[in-house]
């Protein structure tokens, strides 16, 4: 695949976009991803396992015995809360941009100077309270000219001088081909995707290579549970959204009968299909989950919003099957495994009414 | 001379002359027995293994000669085999070794190297020098793990293991680049992203 071509992490000026500008025109993923209503979804998405979320990594730190605290109601209460609150900042996804542009800019030219240095000098302004993706940082080359640095320099110096826990100088060579095919295809996804993060900035080419690579393997293998309860999650559902890839994602959530994770997914392929980026002037609405505007369309009126509690559970399966299926006969590529699967779901379902209706005629008899 | 090589601890009593390499299932066909009183030995039936199965395994004389290293595809294979499973179990390699020191108080550091001019030069190795076919490389996944922490992923000091100096350095050297091929999988601080740096500039 093209994708998986072996780059040369010294590609100074390219601007590759292949992954990010696919497409009719080349739109940029991060005018949708901050929106609230995208980033609401993404989090609804993934399944918040409390077990899996707050796993605690092996970092050489010294081990804690657990403590058991006795607490009031209340207690309990600003615990639960406060728990959410860190399941929020776990589950925090990795910023989606589009590949970075060159910022190189030639700030003098001191042809004097040609032949005073045999290389190259980088300078950063190592001030503490600057943020690393806007310190001064400058080169002056053996020729005499002074210009800003590029991107590769920037984060050469910028590790050296300030380093980041677990992110090495020179990119590791697990990101390069062949052996990020090896580890992909040992299945270990969440251990290259943190890795990946740690090490690059989200608009490196080299993060986007690795991580849209992660993501098709992790696709096409459909192992969509090793990223469940993971902040990683959402960054895969965004990236299958975006490349109107989400039939396989889809057909996962209908096996596994979380109806309410495939509306969620089709609504956030619809969201990332709009022409206009998405404001966050509108407030969200709760009802906005279920719509099922036409396929086409990018209003946002709802005209068949989610039940109130008070209806059948049957009812709301109903709208969610209509949208299911609005969106497997319009978009779907795979639209007879999805029709398969969804007859096969309501068949179970009608299924498993039945025998509760004879459960309980069972026990009213008795 | 003793022809087979007497383990301190008590523990694993089958590690005394250790049987032959079976990579591939292939047994090395030496001729000469352990003598009675050699000590501590593997239990013919725990060698013989299931009835209809590989073929037996063989106790052979202690091998002192490391000038020839063995490659680490040999290694991993042995990982894997019958001789190494009825050598060590399911323990980790260093679990049976015991150094011999003055006063219960072992020195802090283990000694420099067993190897001297190519050959074991001490009597109780360490655990990576007394058999050959442990290879220290970033690819044998197997033997690394065992040299992990399970429950902090801290490489485990020369004080557990009971490594020489050398080895050691050879195991961390062997972690460096597992960490650098992504052969071995590990923890990474967890990222915090200001979304604030990341946000388009309003347009």
């Amino acid at each position: 695949m093209a994708f998986r071509r072996l780059l040369s992490f010294n590609h100074v000026g390219n601007n590759f976009c292949r992954k990010y500008c696919q497409g009719v025109a080349s739109r940029d993923p991060s005018l949708y991803f901050f929106s609230s209503r995208v980033q609401e979804l993404l989090f609804q998405l993934n399944d918040r396992q409390h077990d899996l979320v707050f796993k605690p990594r092996k970092l050489g730190q010294k081990l804690e015995a657990p403590q058991y605290v006795f607490m009031t109601d209340e207690d309990l209460d600003k615990e639960r809360r406060r728990i959410e609150q860190r399941l929020r900042e776990k589950l925090q996804v990795p910023p989606v941009l589009g590949p970075r542009k060159p910022i190189e800019r030639v700030l003098a030219k001191d042809p004097r100077l040609e032949g005073l240095h045999d290389s190259k000098l980088l300078c950063i302004d190592i001030s503490p309270d600057l943020s690393d993706r806007k310190r001064m940082i400058t080169a002056r080359e053996p020729d005499g000219t002074l210009r800003t640095a590029n991107w590769h320099e920037r984060g050469r110096i910028n590790q050296i001088f300030l380093p980041v826990d677990g992110r090495t100088v020179t990119m590791p060579k697990m990101f390069e081909e062949p052996h990020l095919t090896e580890c992909l295809d040992r299945e270990e996804y969440v251990s290259v995707l943190d890795r990946a993060c740690v090490q690059f900035e989200p608009d490196d080419p080299d993060y986007i290579r690795v991580t849209s690579a992660t993501y098709d393997h992790v696709d096409a293998a459909r192992l969509y549970e090793r990223l469940q309860s993971t902040r990683h999650f959402g960054a895969l559902a965004f990236y299958l959204a975006w490349h109107r890839r989400i039939d396989n994602l889809l057909l996962y959530f209908i096996q596994l009968e979380k109806l309410d994770q495939a509306v969620k997914l089709i609504h956030l392929y619809r969201l990332l299909r709009s022409a206009e980026p998405i404001s966050d002037q509108t407030p969200p609405t709760r009802q906005e989950s279920s719509q099922s505007d036409g396929f086409s369309s990018s209003s946002e009126s709802g005209s068949e919003s989610e039940s109130s509690s008070s209806d059948s559970d049957s009812d709301s399966e109903g709208v969610q099957l209509d949208i299911i299926r609005d969106y497997i006969e319009n978009a779907s590529v795979k639209r007879p495994v999805l029709e398969l699967a969804l007859q096969n779901f309501q068949h179970l379902s009608a299924e498993r009414r039945r025998v509760e209706r004879e459960q309980r005629r069972a026990d009213g008899r008795q | 001379m003793q022809s087979v090589l007497r383990l301190a601890g008590t523990m694993l009593c089958r590690s005394t002359a250790r049987p032959c390499l079976s990579a591939g299932a292939a047994l090395c066909q030496s001729a000469a027995r352990p003598s009675p009183s050699a000590g501590l030995r593997t239990s013919a039936v725990a060698l013989a293994g299931p009835v209809g199965a590989e073929p037996p395994l063989e106790l052979r004389p202690l091998n002192k000669d490391r000038s020839n290293p063995v490659p680490v595809e040999t290694s991993i294979a042995y990982l894997q085999s019958a001789a190494y499973r009825a050598t060590y179990g399911s323990e980790p390699v260093w679990r049976s070794y015991r150094r011999n020191h003055k006063g219960h108080i072992p020195p802090r550091k283990t000694r420099r190297t067993c190897i001297r001019g190519g050959q074991l030069s001490t009597g109780n190795p360490c655990p990576a020098c007394r058999d050959e076919y442990l290879v220290l490389d970033y690819r044998n996944v197997a033997l690394l793990r065992q040299f992990v922490s399970e429950s902090t992923g801290e490489i485990l000091d020369t004080s557990r293991t009971g490594l020489c100096q050398v080895k050691h350095r050879e195991l961390l050297a062997a972690m460096t680049k597992a960490r650098e091929y992504g052969t071995l999988a590990f923890d990474v601080p967890f990222r915090v992203y200001d979304y604030n740096e990341y946000k388009p500039s309003a347009a």
